[in-house]
């Protein structure tokens, strides 16, 4: 029952995911009858006969040639061997290095930015759901319709003006030469976290926010439940059960959503990125979109989507870890 | 003879935006060692709240009042939150409803158990699991090695109150109080339950709040019997005498509802009704406008809960008895 669950997910997963390479591969193809001839409009001196020589070269090259359903094979070929293609780009670096070089970058923005949003949403939402109807828990509320009405980029760049500009706190873009000269020494360590300040406040005051209304509602819904007060007969400290039973139990839903928020861990900080500048995912994605790279922009969309569909699915199978009450595969 | 517990004039008052809810007006129980005392009433009629009054286990939003409110030879009255929490679950202790939701489900119900022996006895993990079997072992639970890791949504209906009152019962409190414990279980379990509960606390000498809106349920085993009505005590006796001679008309409108099963009653007697809105008491008694037998001064004047026969307490103008001594009225 339950191996058969995790083989239906498991395919249903990679179902999925070939749809979306598919959708990847035929949508840039769309409404675009020869990409050579954008990049080399017809030249005068030249005859046609040479012209065509060297358009069915460029195709080669590229990987342009032969009707669009060989050209979909030989990418799904590609794709089971690990491989992405190569990207237009001089020097035709394959897509799969760029994203490697790019990836940690992202990844230090969008996991510190989640991890400091997960707990400082914790502590604050407990804090609030414990002084229920007070100041601080009227003040939570109001700075949650405030968050959620203000986009981070126009955080960002408040925060780039006031911090970056007029305070000069931290940098407004990120300097760059960090990333050629990272060494793991403590010293580039520091630099990167320096940089790093400004996108990750901007993305993470709104998260904190919500997370920690998420926190204070489900906290406020568990102190309520019976077994808290079989806690408390049993004498144990508002302390002791805060923890012991009230926070496990609140912290399900919490749990659960920050496994979907993975997916947001690469694409989620595009306009970020580009607003400081910074040598991640999202910029790259950015300038292969700006300079017609297919592949690049194929292989990142592909590498995203795969990236949160196993995301999902690694969330969906650890439920029954979370909580003993769900079991795997049962109907209902 | 000392108590186990001894409540004097409790007041429990809730403020809403509808108004201030009375919940409980008064109420006064003295519960003697090793006794059982049984609480019956209607739903909503303030039994729970008594019963988590007497933990103070309610929450800030009540206002409580008591003249006296003495557990176990300590009063309690100024006792701190931290004062009460080591009297909770070592000498005073609460059994649950519904043992489905009284117990933490993403916590199996053995590391439930050892909470109770770490907190108030201080023992190390392994003393507390070895403990805690044998807990689940003396309420009759089969395979408690097993069971002990068991999460409580994989347990029977009685399985769980069996853990409930394993738990209760866990560090020989001199006082339970039981929350209607087996009010969520189907009959027959139900029996079993009421045998365990009584076997239990016959054993260890508790003392027992029973609270319960069957009076059937109750008969087997309380010593004594207080029948609650809209926030006050409306008699309250040996279970015998009231059983035997009921004076108050509530009381009698519950006994000739239980049906036994030789009864050749062709349909249900019930008191017709509902329990009066908490937050809109009548004027006079307040089982008046439900009562067959109000006269004029009940609409007018509330009623005392006097003694009349020795040991028992009614809430009534007129006395009248059933059966034997129908028709003798005093007042």
């Amino acid at each position: 029952m339950k191996k058969g669950y995790v083989l239906k997910r498991i395919i249903y997963t990679v179902f999925v995911f070939g749809v979306v390479v598919t959708l990847c591969f035929f949508i840039p193809r769309i409404g675009v009858d020869d990409p050579c001839a954008r990049y080399y409009p017809a030249q005068g001196n030249m005859d046609d006969e040479s012209y065509e020589v060297i358009k069915e070269l460029t195709r080669k090259q590229y990987g342009l040639d032969g009707s669009y359903l060989s050209q979909y094979l030989r990418y799904l070929k590609g794709l089971l061997h690990g491989d992405l293609g190569n990207s237009y780009r001089a020097g035709s670096p394959k897509v799969w290095a760029l994203i490697c070089d790019r990836l940690p970058w992202t990844l230090v923005l969008s996991v510190s930015s989640m991890l400091i949003c997960f707990f400082c949403g914790v502590v604050i939402g407990t804090r609030c759901a414990m002084k229920r109807g007070r100041w601080q828990d009227k003040a939570l509320m109001n700075a949650s319709t405030v968050t959620t009405a203000i986009p981070s980029f126009f955080i960002a760049l408040m925060l780039t003006y006031f911090l970056g500009f007029e305070l000069e706190i931290f940098p407004a873009y990120t300097d760059q030469n960090l990333v050629s000269s990272f060494d793991w020494s403590l010293r580039s360590i520091c630099a990167v976290a320096y940089n790093a300040a400004l996108p990750v406040l901007s993305t993470m005051l709104g998260g904190i926010i919500s997370n920690a209304q998420g926190v204070r509602n489900s906290v406020i819904s568990v102190t309520g439940e019976p077994f808290i007060v079989t806690a408390r007969a049993k004498g144990l400290s508002r302390r002791n059960v805060l923890y012991k039973h009230v926070l496990r139990n609140a912290l399900l839903p919490i749990v659960t959503g920050l496994g979907m928020s993975l997916s947001g861990l690469i694409g989620g900080s595009v306009v970020i990125e580009q607003i400081f500048n910074w040598h991640g995912m999202g910029t790259l994605y950015l300038e292969a979109n700006n300079t017609n790279d297919y592949p690049l922009m194929m292989g990142i969309m592909i590498f995203i989507s795969g990236f949160a569909l196993a995301a999902n699915l690694i969330t969906d199978l650890c439920y029954s870890l979370l909580d003993p009450r769900v079991t795997l595969g049962e109907e209902g | 003879m000392s108590k186990a517990l001894e409540i004097e004039n409790l007041k429990v008052a809730f403020p809403t935006h509808r108004g201030v809810i009375r919940a409980v007006e008064g109420v006064s129980l003295n519960i003697d060692k090793g006794e059982c005392l049984a609480l019956v009433g209607e739903s909503g009629c303030g039994k729970s709240v008594t019963s988590l009054t007497a933990m103070k286990l309610l929450d800030d939003t009540a206002i409580v009042r008591a003249d006296k409110h003495i557990i176990c030879g300590e009063d309690v009255l100024g006792f701190s939150d931290k004062q009460m929490e080591a009297l909770r679950g070592r000498r005073v202790s609460m059994i649950f409803q519904d043992a489905l939701s009284a117990l933490d489900p993403v916590m199996t119900v053995g590391r439930q158990l050892d909470e109770v022996f770490i907190r108030h006895l201080r023992l190390s993990k392994k003393e507390a699991r070895e403990r805690s079997v044998a807990a689940l072992a003396a309420v009759g639970i089969p395979e408690p090695g097993a069971r002990y890791r068991s999460f409580p949504h994989e347990l029977s209906g009685g399985m769980r109150q069996r853990v409930l009152i394993a738990m209760a019962f866990a560090c020989e409190p001199e006082l339970i109080i039981a929350d209607e414990p087996t009010t969520a279980l189907d009959v027959t379990i139900q029996a079993q339950i009421l045998e365990l509960l009584k076997k239990m606390q016959q054993q260890s000498g508790t003392a027992l709040l029973f609270i319960s809106h069957d009076l059937s349920v109750v008969s087997n085993m309380a010593d004594r019997i207080a029948v609650m009505y809209s926030g006050k005590i409306a008699e309250q006796a040996q279970r015998d005498e009231l059983i035997a001679r009921p004076l108050h008309p509530y009381t009698r409108g519950l006994l000739s509802a239980v049906i036994g099963i030789n009864d050749k009653k062709d349909s249900f007697i019930h008191i017709k009704g509902t329990l009066p809105d908490p937050a809109d008491k009548p004027h006079g008694c307040y089982f008046c406008p439900r009562c067959s037998e109000a006269g004029e001064v009940c609409f007018v004047r509330q009623p005392l809960l006097k003694e009349r026969v020795s040991g028992h307490y009614v809430r009534c103008h007129y006395l009248r008895c059933h059966r034997s001594e129908r028709g003798e009225e005093n007042e």
